[in-house]
């Protein structure tokens, strides 16, 4: 960085901090504060914590599944739930999928991995070629579906087979409050309220079948992510995915969302606080739907057949669900995580994620083919 | 006047901009991005938006809106 012949010279920090003096890093208009790299951190591990009980995901012997994709979302999550889990006893795996998408999944999981590493939490890469036998990508061509669907589903089952297969608590993913207005706000222009029933800052078990979704960023900003990995230190990748459409709707419904907090600030904050109470009643709106079993996997179904068995039985011939759980299973196995039960599993937990648990060689070249 | 180079990420554009003020509000203001939703770092620190930018600074804006 050039110095410069600066007339403003090294000037005096703009803010300091609300708690101790020190130069500021951030100021949060909602809640009136500004605050230092320390007081940042500690604050949002305090917002993170106080859904974790709300949601009572800490116990000790208990184990969440962190997904990492290697983003600032997810790490702040991993790094803050790395946090609250250590001083509670509460057990931590993090997974990474490989989705196979060329130089940008290489980076991911890359970032994924020394972060993990970093915060002394075991990571589990899930390389999805290797497993189903046919890149995510390619799912989506045979199946002429976009592959942020196609992504989605994977993601989704891949994630609950996991978790249900450890005996997880919960499946802990990197949506900040930004996200989750965006859907929210999505799911209510199309009117599907029940939707919106599943955007609270947990979503319930159903034994056996689906494993809860915890959403420990709830309360915290897409901003305030980015500055948490920042100041932390922690390896991240700050790339947009390839596949990622030009301008998504939810990328607009955030920016607009941002201009009103900027006008009135604590609009975010409030909506997120009262969605989260109203959830339930989204759920009633919502009908609720159908709970059933997968008759090829046995993991949760809204028919006779899951969204993931179905899609790879169409492509494939048979469905890949069984094949994903089998691996998952050995690979936990392998472990020591082989849970059933929750917290019917002691042992492996407290590896260090440089052992580079489960990893699988795969073949690196880009799957985009003539895309 | 101040003039700045800003680094815009993800997308890794370059821009020069010149500032009345110079202040890190005035920057996102002439990148056209909301100051809820991007974060001007300098030397690895975050700078909060009154904060004055020197002549012929280099920094990096972050849109936090991408590669979660």
């Amino acid at each position: 960085m050039r110095s410069g012949s600066s007339s403003t010279g090294q000037l005096a920090a703009a803010r300091r901090c609300s708690v101790c003096g020190a130069p500021a890093v951030a100021y949060l208009p909602y809640a009136r504060l500004a605050l230092c790299k320390t007081h940042f951190v500690e604050y949002i591990d305090r917002k993170v914590g106080r859904v974790l009980r709300r949601v009572s995901a800490l116990r000790p012997g208990g184990l969440i599944v962190a997904a990492v994709s290697g983003g600032k979302d997810s790490t702040a999550m991993l790094a803050s739930l790395a946090k609250h889990a250590r001083s509670s006893g509460t057990r931590l795996l993090a997974v990474h999928i490989d989705l196979g998408y060329g130089d940008y999944s290489l980076r991911s999981r890359e970032a994924a991995e020394k972060a993990c590493r970093e915060l002394g939490v075991p990571c589990l890469v899930i390389p999805f070629e290797d497993v189903v036998g046919v890149s995510v990508y390619e799912l989506a061509r045979r199946s002429r579906r976009p592959v942020c669907s196609v992504c989605g589903i994977v993601k989704r089952y891949v994630l609950n087979a996991l978790a249900v297969e450890a005996g997880a608590d919960y499946v802990a993913l990197g949506h900040n409050g930004d996200d989750i207005l965006a859907y929210a706000l999505k799911s209510f222009l199309n009117q599907d309220l029940g939707y919106i029933a599943k955007l609270g800052p947990s979503t319930e078990t159903v034994p056996g079948l689906a494993v809860g979704r915890l959403r420990p960023l709830y309360e915290v900003f897409e901003k305030e992510t980015l500055i948490y990995v920042l100041v932390s230190g922690l390896p991240f990748l700050h790339e947009e995915c390839p596949y990622r459409p030009q301008a998504p709707i939810e990328q607009r419904l955030k920016e607009a969302m941002n201009h009103l907090e900027e006008e009135h600030p604590g609009l975010k904050i409030s909506a997120l606080r009262r969605l989260a109470k109203n959830v339930k009643l989204y759920e009633r709106l919502g009908g609720g739907g159908e709970t059933g079993r997968c008759r090829h996997c046995g993991l949760i179904s809204a028919g006779e057949e899951c969204s993931f068995c179905r899609l790879t039985r169409r492509v494939l011939g048979e469905p890949a669900g069984p094949r994903v759980r089998t691996w998952l299973r050995e690979r936990l196995e392998e472990l020591g995580l082989r849970g059933g039960a929750p917290g019917g599993s002691t042992g492996g937990l407290h590896v260090r994620g440089d052992q580079a648990l489960g990893e699988t060689k795969r073949g690196q070249e880009d799957t985009r083919g003539g895309a | 006047m101040v003039r700045v180079v800003a680094e815009l990420l993800p997308d890794r554009r370059r821009v020069e901009v010149e500032l009345e003020k110079g202040t890190v509000a005035e920057l996102l203001e002439r990148l056209g991005l909301s100051r809820e939703g991007a974060v001007v770092v300098r030397d690895g620190t975050p700078l909060v938006e009154e904060e004055v930018l020197r002549d012929e600074e280099r920094v990096l804006v972050y849109r936090a809106a991408s590669g979660g």
